[in-house]
């Protein structure tokens, strides 16, 4: 019978568990903050790759270099040729100028770098082309490559599958780092609360002497492992928050341009899981330290 | 009440404490177990609220199997058994008051009904002025009559004293002794384990003499004979 007074008990026994070993509730706390950390961090790089994959995915799929020297003859007829390929939606001419335009754009600040390149402009032009469908683009660029006044046709695609593959790769990297880290977390919020299971052993075997059911005495220590798992999930949220910001204000100083995902909500639905994570790993330390005591 | 259908106990070391007994308890006795040192009464005990489980053999409470006692059951059966353990089993850090409102507590008991039980059962056992007293401030008497008071505030049905004068001198042993008959006149049955034999010769009531591991006599009325020593 859980009444509310019993629920209340829980909070109070499981906040004096936590202080009266405080050494080992830190450590827990930093491990599972460090654990949740490893996890956040892997997460956003892989969400921000996939991210900055999507974009270039969806903002050109096609790009077509021009040879230095192409004739005007060939480049009039290869815009012939890219407006009759089956499937191309849209084209548009960049110039060397616009090249070089652009560039100095996504400079900003850094415009020095460009000193002394300006008179030569180094830039192909070029043809920008969008698809109707992603998988269209590869036939495309078959169709243009080695034509004349073509120097060498780049597609996103190809781009937007390397940016994937590292993204899995993250994935599953941050994943198995994880898993081992909440192995280790696990194992210490279990020690931290079997210290407290063991100074209170002698009341838990005469509480259930006197007829108190299982889950009274389990209440408090999971209590205890929920609030561990919490504290540490705090200290990841807070930390990778103003982590993240920071990283973004980096980001747009020196790459402008660069598609990063924005703060909110990506942070706020992050928090949520490392808590949600953060108290799970608590009730399964808690749990595997008071198992072995309720066997009798 | 209870009733034990040739029970056996054998403990991990091998050692046989209690060998083929059989026995019947009825609501509202009043019982003595009584027997030498090491000839089972505490395992026969532990048996009635499953501190231990039966080697073979059946153990009926109320008409159901303690043995066959699904564990997340087993609670319901400790709240209708109120025990004092031959240790007392106080908590130290705990007042006479804690210790007895502790027992409530785990059934999930309001506040209310804490504050309104716990004062009456330590009035009962006479121990009211010593609520606030922590157990090493408290003679070996009060200790028993603090473990007797939070055996009997869940109200149990039946109330089993292992050796609770053990250590006390005749004059308090009477009175814990008058303690567990009145409880017994409140129709709650009693079981007390015991070795204190001029109570038992006082008192004629039905004793249980066990030796080895086997009962030995039972007698309706009976006296503690040192026959089988
Ligand atoms: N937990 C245990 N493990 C192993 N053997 C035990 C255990 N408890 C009791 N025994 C043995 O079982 C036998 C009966 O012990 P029990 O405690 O039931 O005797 P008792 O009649 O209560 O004795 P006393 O009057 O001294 O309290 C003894 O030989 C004892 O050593
Ligand atoms: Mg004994």
């Amino acid at each position: 019978m859980a009444t509310f007074r019993s629920l209340w008990r829980g909070f109070g026994e499981a906040l004096s568990g936590v202080v009266s070993n405080s050494v080992m509730s830190v450590a827990s706390i930093s491990t599972v903050a460090l654990t949740l950390l490893v996890l956040a961090g892997f997460l956003l790089a892989a969400v921000n790759l996939s991210h900055v994959a999507g974009v270039i995915e969806s903002q050109i799929q096609l790009r077509v270099y021009l040879d230095a020297n192409a004739a005007e003859e060939d480049v009039r007829q290869l815009e012939a040729q890219i407006a009759g390929q089956p499937g191309v939606v849209g084209y548009r001419y960049v110039s060397k100028e616009e090249a070089l335009e652009r560039l100095r754009g996504y400079l900003g600040e850094d415009q020095d770098l460009l000193e002394g390149v300006e008179e030569l402009n180094p830039l192909p032009a070029s043809f920008e082309i969008s698809v109707l469908r992603p998988d269209l683009v590869e036939r495309v660029a078959y169709e243009l490559q080695g034509r004349p006044g073509v120097d060498k046709v780049s597609y996103s695609a190809e781009v937007v599958r390397r940016l994937l593959e590292v993204t899995n790769v993250l994935r599953l990297g941050g994943m198995t780092l994880a898993l081992l880290l909440t192995g280790v977390t696990v194992f210490l919020i279990a020690n931290t609360i079997r210290i407290t299971v063991f100074a209170r052993r002698e009341e838990i075997a005469i509480m259930k002497l006197v007829g108190a059911t299982d889950w009274y005495i389990r209440w408090p220590f999971l209590l205890e492992g929920v609030l561990l798992g919490l504290a540490g999930a705090a200290v990841a949220a807070l930390a990778i928050a103003f982590t993240y910001r920071w990283l973004l204000d980096m980001f747009y100083d020196r790459l402008p341009f660069l598609p990063l995902v924005t703060p909110q909500p990506l942070l706020q639905k992050l928090s949520l899981v490392l808590l949600g994570l953060g108290a799970l790993v608590g009730v399964v330390g808690s749990q595997i330290s008071v198992r072995r005591l309720l066997q009798v | 009440m209870f009733q034990l259908d040739s029970v056996t106990k054998v403990y991990p070391n091998k050692v046989v404490a209690l060998s083929g007994v059989s026995l019947t308890i009825r609501r509202g006795e009043f019982v003595f177990l009584v027997g030498p040192s090491g000839a089972g009464k505490s395992t026969l005990v532990k048996l009635l609220y499953r501190e231990e489980l039966p080697t073979r053999g059946n153990i009926l409470f109320e008409g159901r199997s303690i043995t066959r006692l699904r564990r997340s059951q087993v609670p319901y059966l400790r709240r209708r058994v109120g025990v004092v353990f031959q240790d007392c089993k106080l908590l130290p850090h705990k007042t006479a008051e804690a210790n007895v409102a502790f027992a409530l507590e785990v059934t999930g008991a309001g506040a209310r009904e804490i504050r309104r039980r716990v004062p009456a059962v330590l009035e009962l056992v006479g121990l009211a002025d010593k609520a606030r007293a922590y157990p090493h401030e408290l003679s070996g008497g009060e200790q028993q009559r603090v473990a007797l008071a939070r055996a009997i505030v869940n109200n149990p049905a039946v109330v089993i004293a292992d050796e609770p004068t053990g250590n006390l001198d005749p004059q308090t042993a009477w009175e814990i002794v008058g303690l567990l008959e009145e409880i017994n006149r409140r129709g709650r049955t009693v079981i007390m384990a015991t070795h204190a034999k001029a109570i038992v010769n006082a008192m004629n009531r039905r004793v249980v003499a066990l030796s080895r591991g086997r009962i030995y006599r039972d007698d309706a009325s009976g006296v503690y004979d040192d026959g089988y020593l």
